[in-house]
């Protein structure tokens, strides 16, 4: 077994994944071994070896060493090109949000989350915040630290780096020295440096999951209901578009010239991996709550079906009536929207099967026992589902990504207009942006034009009011303008220009 | 006691209709024994007591007949003609509502195809859906809410309420008979709200499929208003004073008796203390109605399940028992929900706002300040937030047994209010407070209703009694308020004998949706400040 598996884990819970006598966890981790990432951690570690394992007991190290140990200017501190990797540290500090989202956690919205989750901390210096910060567990995705720290203290001066470069990378503590004192260091393979707990970054699923661990959530540091309906902002990844927008530390442009697909390969990539990742969570929700743990989790419905103004019905009535929803709570489809756009065209049994699967959550998490379904039946069906993903990424690892065919396939399988909610049409607009991109689409091209019109029409208004003779300008957080019919149009106009330009290609 | 044995009638009433009508109480199939208050099912009923229906009682109750300071006799006509109840079965044989059944045949949930005038559901409320063996030759279901629906079967006491001394016989006389003593602001509320809110019991739940299918929505009651609006084809007690002629002197002694039988004098206002007993009335029944359903949703998951047969009852949550704003509404920023912030934990629902705002009004006439009336309500339903805070929607036993505890302190506090004067001086101070409390608080959409309605009658009243018009000032802030509150309700109600317009309803609904979600509570805050001046 990769031993990769580790990311984030301390050696005591490697060697409990490993413990033999685990017949349905190993049975579950061959099929996630096929992947060669290894990125069924928490899964394997925590809900489904539960009831078979017996903890071990293990004295935990504290495995961050915090950004100091990278920032020299000899490592990668230096002043110069952002594409220069001897710049990553200074890229990072001075363009890269994570570096400030420990910050985040001081202003006055965070402060308020707190009150409203009824912790009174009016110190935001004191001890007891960050204790707080840490039972909420913002710490986890808003600085350098980690809820399967063992029950190691986290420490402060590390943790308040923001989400620095083991975060990513992995915890340094065993790394560290072979890598910057070892003159063959670059000559180790992944799985090699994954032992001593370094994360491979060059790995593409490996780096998306790196990011769904946050941008999506992870048991132990989720965004929940709770946390949102305290003012925290719900969470929409969209791997392609997050990796474009970020401050790259490293030579992405040549990356990309050497591949010019790999906008496209991430948008795949990304898709796949964030429904893993979402199920996964769905998985450790359910069962948690079947343990006897808050149930239902909200968090996991289309906001939009329940937030939107009772004036306004049109298309989610569309939607849901024609499903026989009417008045129940549907599953959000923000990570399963565009599922069917990448099994089209092909036979894969693999491909229909996670679909298959995924219906069949789809059915437990709306119709099971309506209005909220039966925690344990969602925990089962997720974990069906989870595995069939798997194996259809595994039994594609081999396949060439075509960006051509793939826009083919969105026009064909994507959400429509009649049947749309927000979350999947936006999913849409946002496989476009991607796949323009991966068929190096030249900027000059009038498709941009219709991308920003339609990027315009599914933003969130923003409205000026006047009340007693007073402007004041409303923010929307929610689709309160959307029609998917205003949209499909546009979509289609855009698709047809994409295919057109993928056949004119020499 | 009186008021829980009146009720009891009117449950024993349709227990009978709803059994005989096929529907199987979920409770019955159970022997756990349910929190001692939560009112789940009602005994068997009276087997003499026929519905004669609306024909008979139009011998008499007919325009033209003569009438006097006592009795109008064109009730039927005014029922007829200017009331919707009477549109309430026409209204399932509308476009509408046909739309609304295909939808939740849908859903498979177990509707039938039968159209929602044959539905038991439906016909709970837009019918006097009582057992056929119980329905006089005269009686037609096509009436709607006629007049045995709130009065009750008239079978065992037609004759005798034509005399003259029928009038002063006590409440629990003509209730042993049979006849809904509607006289009394609790029992009255308690009918009311069977349907406009809903009762378990009673088989009359409106679920948030029927919602999501297209019932409209069920906007916060205030019985005083409602009966004003309806519109009223009885007079107050009061009213009946003042339309005596100078040689009724055997009126006067009759109505002088009524109200010492009810331990007030001439001083007190029967309207305005309807209000307040309307208005912890819509609490107890709010939280009546959540209990049950909770206790029922209890019961659904520890029976074992049948198979292929979908259940037509959610098992929990029961989402038209809460308040629909916590979930329904656009997220933005700057939002007033936000100012106002929320008890108990985030983003757990809570039930309806609009019963306290009443139920604060008429604990600050109990002699408390308004911090002080805040306390005890929130003291009163903290069982209940308990229970709520716990996950969304709470746990459902929870549920049930807090809203017995909750229960027994609503009642508590009604004891309280019909001990207390409702005269001059204290209605000067309830309206005195309703513009302290609508100028202070950041209420939603129909709490802001509850006061300004209240206000309206207690004004209203008020002028009646001094035979002195509002002043020009307080009339135009009340036109403002129902510009933003829309205090009238919906159109159809002037129209003659005919079927509402269902287009000219749907627009009006329309409109009256897009206020609700336009509402700013700033605005209205301003025009009660405003409305303290007058």
């Amino acid at each position: 077994m990769d031993e990769s598996t580790s990311m984030y884990q301390d050696r005591a819970s490697i060697e409990r994944l490993a413990s033999p006598a685990q017949g349905s966890l190993w049975r579950l981790l061959a099929a996630l071994a096929v992947l060669g990432t290894g990125i069924a951690v928490v899964v394997g570690g925590h809900r489904v070896a539960r009831s078979e394992v017996p903890a071990v007991e293990s004295t935990p190290i504290p495995q961050f060493i915090g950004v100091d140990s990278c920032a020299s200017a000899s490592c990668h501190g230096d002043v110069g090109s952002a594409a220069d990797s001897s710049c990553a540290y200074t890229t990072w500090a001075s363009n890269d949000p994570h570096a400030r989202a420990y910050q985040v956690l001081f202003n006055e919205r965070s402060q308020q989350m707190l009150s409203r989750l009824g912790i009174a901390v009016d110190d935001t210096a004191s001890p007891a915040y960050f204790q707080a910060l840490r039972e909420q567990r913002c710490l986890y995705c808003h600085g350098t630290a980690t809820p399967s720290d063992g029950g190691v203290e986290p420490d402060e001066a590390i943790v308040s780096q923001g989400v620095g470069c083991e975060m990513c990378h992995g915890p340094a503590r065993q790394w560290l020295l072979p890598h910057f004192q070892d003159p063959h260091w670059s000559d180790r393979g992944p799985a090699e440096k994954s032992r001593l707990g370094m994360v491979d970054m060059a790995n593409l699923p490996l780096r998306v999951r790196t990011c769904t661990k946050c941008h999506v959530g992870a048991s132990g540091m989720d965004v929940n209901h709770d946390l949102i309906a305290a003012g925290h902002p719900r969470l929409t990844f969209e791997a392609a578009a997050y990796h474009a927008l970020w401050p790259k530390h490293w030579d992405y442009a040549e990356q990309r010239l050497a591949d010019p697909g790999l906008p496209t390969q991430l948008w795949k990539i990304g898709q796949q991996q964030s429904a893993v990742a979402a199920t996964e969570l769905l998985h450790q929700r359910a069962q948690h709550a079947a343990d006897g743990g808050t149930w239902p989790e909200l968090a996991e419905y289309d906001c939009y079906a329940c937030h939107h103004s009772l004036a306004d019905q049109a298309w989610r009535k569309r939607r849901y009536e024609s499903e026989g929803l009417t008045g129940g709570l549907p599953w959000n489809e923000w990570y399963t929207a565009m599922l069917p756009s990448l099994a089209t065209g092909t036979a894969s049994p693999q491909a229909h099967a996670a679909l298959n699967s995924l219906k069949k959550l789809r059915n437990a998490m709306t119709k099971g026992d309506y209005p909220t379904p039966s925690a344990q039946q969602v925990a089962d069906t997720s974990r069906e589902a989870l595995n069939r993903l798997q194996d259809w990424i595994a039994s594609e690892a081999a396949a060439p990504v075509v960006t051509g065919e793939l826009i083919a396939a969105v026009g064909e399988s994507g959400p429509t207009s009649d049947l749309g909610t927000w979350d999947a049409m936006t999913q849409r607009y946002l496989a476009l942006v991607a796949l323009a991109d991966g068929a190096r689409v030249p900027l000059s091209d009038p498709v941009y034009e219709d991308l920003r019109k339609l990027r315009k029409l599914l933003t969130f208004p923003t409205v000026r009011e006047s009340i007693d003779q007073k402007r004041r300008t409303i923010d929307y957080d929610s689709p309160a303008t959307f029609e998917p019919r205003d949209v499909q149009q546009l979509l289609e106009k855009i698709e047809s220009r994409l295919i057109a330009n993928d056949a004119n290609e020499p | 006691m009186k008021q829980a044995s009146l009720f009891r009638l009117r449950l024993m009433l349709l227990a009978a209709l709803l059994c005989s009508a096929g529907v199987v109480f979920e409770n019955q199939l159970l022997g756990s024994d349910p929190p001692a208050r939560l009112e789940l099912t009602a005994p068997a009923y009276h087997p003499e007591d026929k519905f004669l229906g609306v024909k008979e009682c139009h011998l008499c109750h007919r325009r033209g007949a003569e009438d006097n300071a006592w009795v109008r006799l064109d009730e039927v006509h005014r029922w007829e003609s200017m009331d919707r109840h009477s549109q309430a079965y026409k209204t399932l044989e509308s476009e509408r509502s046909a739309t609304m059944i295909e939808i939740l045949r849908r859903s498979d949930r177990g509707w039938s195809d039968k159209p929602a005038y044959q539905q038991d559901r439906c016909l709970n409320c837009h019918a006097l859906n009582c057992p056929v063996e119980l329905r006089g030759e005269r009686f037609e279901i096509s009436n709607g809410i006629g007049c045995g629906a709130c009065h009750g079967p008239s079978e065992r006491w037609l004759i005798q309420h034509h005399r003259t001394n029928w009038r002063t016989e006590s409440e629990e006389k003509k209730q042993s008979l049979g006849m809904i003593p509607l006289q009394n602001p609790a029992v009255k509320t308690k009918l009311c709200l069977s349907c406009h809110l809903g009762n378990t019991a009673e088989g009359k739940v409106v679920t948030h499929e029927m919602y999501a299918a297209g019932h409209p929505i069920l906007p916060g009651f205030e019985v005083e208003t409602y009966s004003d609006l309806e519109p009223p084809h009885w007079r107050t007690l009061h009213q009946k004073l003042l339309e005596l002629g100078a040689d009724d002197e055997k009126e006067r002694e009759q109505i002088e008796k009524v109200i010492k039988a009810r331990n007030k004098d001439f001083a007190d206002y029967e309207r305005a203390t309807t209000v307040l007993v309307g208005g912890v009335i819509g609490l107890r029944q709010t939280v009546m109605l959540l209990g049950t359903q909770a206790h029922l949703a209890d019961e659904a998951l520890h029976r074992p399940k049948k198979d292929g047969v979908s259940s037509d009852m959610p098992a929990w949550p029961r989402l038209a028992q809460f308040d629909c704003a916590a979930c329904h509404h656009d997220l933005r920023q700057p939002s007033w929900r936000i100012r106002r912030g929320f008890t108990g934990k985030p983003g757990r629902p809570g039930i309806r706002q609009w019963p306290t705002a009443l139920t604060k009004l008429a604990i600050v006439h109990l002699g408390r300040t308004p911090d002080e009336a805040d306390e005890e309500i929130a003291k009163g339903l903290k069982p209940l937030r308990e229970a709520l805070d716990q996950q969304p929607f709470g746990r459902p036993e929870r549920i049930a047994a807090a809203a017995d505890t909750v229960l027994a302190w609503a009642d508590q506090l009604l004891k309280e209010i019909n001990a207390k004067k409702l005269d001059d001086a204290a209605a000067e101070r309830l309206l005195s407070e309703i513009c302290l409390l609508g100028g202070k608080e950041i209420l939603d959409f129909d709490s802001a209703r509850q006061l300004a309605w209240a206000y309206r009658v207690t004004s209203e009243e008020m002028a009646q009694r001094s035979r002195m018009e509002p002043t020009s000032a307080e009339s135009s802030i009340l036109a403002q308020l129902n510009k933003e509150l829309y205090l009238g309700l919906a159109p159809g109600r002037e129209r003659k004998q005919t079927a509402i317009e269902a287009k000219e309803w749907a627009t009006d609904y329309a409109t009256r949706l897009q206020a609700r979600m336009d509402y700013d509570p700033e605005r209205v805050q301003k025009l009660f400040a405003r409305l303290a001046a007058r």
